[in-house]
């Protein structure tokens, strides 16, 4: 039997790739991360929830022209109310942050369920891992092993880099891979730990004036529909409040994971193409170079070269 | 046949060698030092650390109270947080009352209810304080076997007492308010929130206990910063105990909660579990 030695050392040296690559490189880790990342933003991504926060930034938006409307119906002197007043100074800031924020969040919403649609996405470095100990262990039996279990070997190599080249169709990775770069880049942003702490000051500001608006303001004559509107924030401040904590308190949580995620995006930057959308080529490239050594260095008939 | 059998042998013991050297190169990128905090030595005091309510009288606080510093301050000069609910300290601290159970009870948990929170987002815990109005919505403390935010376990509260100071492990101390928890405890719990592959949890855990049975290595810290501190009366059993503790992730990230607990301790049993 004939043995092509030279593509099954290449298959042995793509298989040592597979397997240490990922572990390596961190894949398992950023994979977990993004994964992580996308489970904790799915209460936020739903639709009733961009809804509700749209009906939150509503609420905050009359209930601030009714203070406005107060003070200037009360004729309401500066410095009785410091946190109103610290509030009113800036809050067209707050509310276009607010907005902008609500704004990327909606945006990213279809290619983030593309992304939260693909299939089993934590469990590809596994497949990898696997494809490379199968390429090991294939190339030491095509190497050395007898002409049965090499054309064994050959077969199960042939069938794992089909699962390679399939798993990004069967997962929806193709679209969700690319989707997941774009994703990122709309998040880009709010995802910094600068912008988390300007939402966090934003906050501090909101709750100490509406806390004002909840005690010493009631002091002051209010009336028609500015105090219908001041009312209404202050009733449903305790769930406004809520939203908001708990979108900031995501952010804050994830900007780890959505580095990290960054990071594998970033991975083939050299190359001018996003990592994210080369990941399934790259499982596909895997997947016919192995299935093509495989073949290549299958044992044919002939004279063996030792 | 004896050389095909040679072949596989060869091949065999080729696939695994590689496949070892392949997994001791990676197993070596993740190995990481674990180091433990040890508890300070001293006379444990085991039963209910019965709080004093929280009282002002200008800017002066006794009892039992809590002040929330803005990132970047410091506990002596601020800037805290102003509690428009709080009339203490024109709102820079928040007064504490005592809960159903009188107080902070050491050698067991006083955990969180389920659920935790009102549809209005109010903390339900109340056994430890009284649920307390933070910006519009009542917050609470309990104490949880696995910290509700790190996701940790965590020693139940452990006061001792050597040369009438006392030094504790409050690590499960827990505030929830607007459905978010915060660990608020000394020493802080380290994450156990962060992402993990497929397995990992198990593996680390495997891994952790045969390093410690067969490489004797230590157990990984749970816990890590200060203990909480004060001091205490033998006579009369008035108690005081302080801590700062800084917030890690979520809405409040960066801030630090300063906490002051002041009443009389009462010996006897642990908590019940799981009360």
């Amino acid at each position: 039997m004939r043995r092509p030695k030279v593509p099954a050392l290449v298959l042995l040296a793509l298989g040592v790739l597979l397997a240490v690559g990922p572990i390596v490189s961190g894949l398992f880790a950023k994979v977990a991360a993004g994964n992580q990342m996308i489970d904790q933003f799915a209460p936020y991504m739903e639709t009733s929830a961009l809804s509700r926060y749209r009906a939150d930034l509503g609420t905050l938006q009359r209930g601030t022209s009714g203070v406005d409307a107060i003070y200037r119906q009360e004729d309401v002197a500066t410095g009785r109310f410091p946190l109103l007043d610290d509030y009113r100074s800036q809050s067209t800031a707050i509310q276009n942050r607010a907005s902008g924020l609500l704004d990327l969040v909606t945006a990213a919403e279809p290619d983030y369920r593309r992304v939260a649609d693909i299939g089993g996405f934590d469990r590809i470095p596994f497949l990898i891992v696997a494809g490379g100990v199968v390429a090991i262990y294939g190339g030491c039996m095509l190497l050395e092993g007898r002409a049965s279990r090499a054309r064994a070997a050959a077969g199960l190599l042939v069938l794992t880099s089909a699962a390679l080249v399939a798993s990004p169709l069967m997962s929806g990775l193709y679209g969700g891979a690319a989707a997941g770069h774009r994703m990122l880049q709309s998040l880009a942003p709010v995802m910094r730990p600068g912008e988390v702490r300007q939402l966090q000051s934003d906050f501090v500001v909101l709750v100490e004036a509406v806390g004002e608006l909840d005690t010493s303001f009631r002091s002051v004559p209010q009336h028609g529909v500015a105090a219908a509107d001041v009312a209404a924030l202050v009733d449903d401040w305790p769930l406004v409040s809520s939203d908001l904590a708990s979108l900031v308190g995501v952010i804050e949580n994830n900007i780890g994971n959505f580095d990290a995620l960054g990071n594998l995006d970033a991975f083939t930057h050299a190359l001018g193409v996003s990592g994210l959308s080369a990941f399934p080529w790259l499982l596909v490239g895997a997947g016919v170079t192995s299935a093509g050594l495989s073949v290549a260095a299958t044992p044919r008939r002939g004279k063996e070269i030792r | 046949m004896n050389g095909t059998h040679g072949h596989s042998a060869r091949a065999g013991i080729m696939a695994a060698t590689v496949l070892v050297l392949t997994t001791a190169v990676a197993c070596s990128t993740n190995k990481t030092a674990a180091s433990t905090v040890s508890a300070g030595a001293g006379r444990e005091l085991v039963g209910l650390f019965r709080l004093a309510p929280g009282t002002a009288v200008g800017d002066q606080l006794t009892g039992t109270w809590f002040r929330m510093l803005q990132p970047g301050g410091n506990p002596t000069s601020g800037p805290y947080m102003r509690n428009a609910d709080s009339p203490a300290d024109g709102g820079l601290a928040t007064l504490l009352q005592p809960g159903t159970s009188a107080g902070l009870r050491t050698g067991g948990y006083e955990s969180q209810p389920t659920p935790a929170f009102d549809a209005e987002g109010n903390s339900l815990a109340d056994a430890i304080t009284t649920p307390t109005k933070f910006f519009g919505v009542k917050f609470s403390i309990s104490t949880n076997k696995v910290d509700p935010q790190t996701r940790t376990q965590v020693a139940p509260p452990t006061v001792w007492l050597k040369d009438g100071k006392l030094t504790a492990d409050l690590s499960s101390w827990a505030a929830s308010w607007n459905n978010q928890n915060f660990n608020q405890g000394a020493p802080k719990p380290v994450l156990s929130t962060g992402a993990k592959a497929l397995g990992q949890a198990q593996a680390e855990r495997v891994w952790d206990w045969v390093s410690q049975q067969w490489l004797e290595s230590e157990a990984k810290p749970t816990v890590s910063g200060a203990d909480a501190t004060g001091t205490f009366d033998p006579d009369t059993g008035a108690f005081v105990l302080e801590w700062t503790s800084l917030i890690v992730g979520g809405p409040f990230n960066g801030f630090t909660g300063f906490w002051h607990l002041q009443g009389v301790f009462k010996p006897s049993g642990p908590a019940p579990a799981g009360a």
